[in-house]
């Protein structure tokens, strides 16, 4: 009897285990509006952080590590779903599905949120005099702009 | 016994996995901006080993291995759900064999090998360190 009991802890176990990966590597249905909380050049290189925060309260963190080594086509994008619950970050496949899903999130947020004038002058890489706020939609952008690198065609 | 022991040691391995997360954030966005990329993955895999072997260390009393034997078995455990977890997240992503070994070349600065080498090591250390052996 105590055997079939820690074997069936074990297996319980193993299943949570299943789950709790797949909820940490999953994107999140954000629920609109969602707003941009914090957006951050993390490091020299020009690392990339940025917050969402969606209608529900939920955090969500992505972006990219940059380095003085590597190309920024090799730059590992990631994300975490949700930062304040499991703080992991979740390393996408370069040029994978995840990258992917995560661009139309970052793209569908620059279409509804940024004004057309400073897409135009981000896209054609006019971003000094940048308000804070702006700056913050900036480095959005570069995200956006790193991955679609990958992605367009 | 044998499934007790299983038991408990994947209990720790998940405190383990939760330290080995917040040290990922910790290392992202505490540790590269103040000292760069190569400083900040070896101050993070130091503070992991640390970390797993402080672990170990403080749950020893609660594990109880009677003989030296599950020590290794404890600790190579820990090595194999590690491996398993590392490796199935890559491999469902698709990943190729090459990018997912990158980190254990050492490049950068990226003390992989050495977190997984204390990992296995760690209830046998701890349990030196206790005066146990």
């Amino acid at each position: 009897m105590k055997k079939s009991i820690a074997l069936a802890t074990l297996i319980l176990l193993l299943f949570t285990g299943i789950v709790f990966q797949y909820y940490i590597t999953a994107l999140p249905d954000l629920e609109q509006p969602i707003t941009l909380r914090e957006a951050n050049i993390t490091t020299e290189a020009g690392s990339v952080s940025v917050t969402f925060v969606d209608n529900a309260g939920d955090p969500f963190t992505f972006g990219f590590r940059a380095s003085d080594d590597f190309e920024p086509e090799v730059y590992p994008a990631f994300y975490m779903r949700n930062p304040e619950l499991v703080p992991y970050m979740y390393w996408l496949n370069i040029g994978g599905p995840d990258e992917r899903a995560l661009l139309r999130v970052v793209e569908g947020w620059l279409q509804r949120n940024v004004p057309p004038e400073l897409m135009e002058r981000l896209e054609q890489g006019l971003a000094e005099d940048l308000s804070a706020d702006e700056q913050k939609m900036a480095a959005v952008y570069e995200v956006y702009s790193l991955l679609r690198e990958r992605h367009q065609g | 016994m044998a499934i007790s022991l299983a038991l408990k040691a994947i209990a720790i391995w998940i405190a383990i996995l939760m330290l080995a997360m917040a040290n990922g954030f910790l290392r992202e966005f505490v540790l590269m901006p103040r000292f760069g990329t190569p400083a900040a993955l070896v101050l993070s895999g130091l503070l992991l080993s640390a970390l797993i072997l402080g672990v170990a260390y403080l749950s020893l009393p609660w594990v109880k291995p009677e003989a030296p034997i599950q020590y290794w078995l404890v600790g190579f455990g820990w090595l194999a759900l590690t491996l398993v977890f590392e490796f199935s997240f890559g491999l469902g992503q698709g990943k190729s064999w090459s990018v997912m070994l990158e980190a254990y070349s050492f490049k950068g600065g990226n003390l992989w090998p050495v977190v997984l080498a204390v990992t296995a090591l760690a209830p046998y250390l701890a349990a030196k360190l206790r005066g146990w052996l």
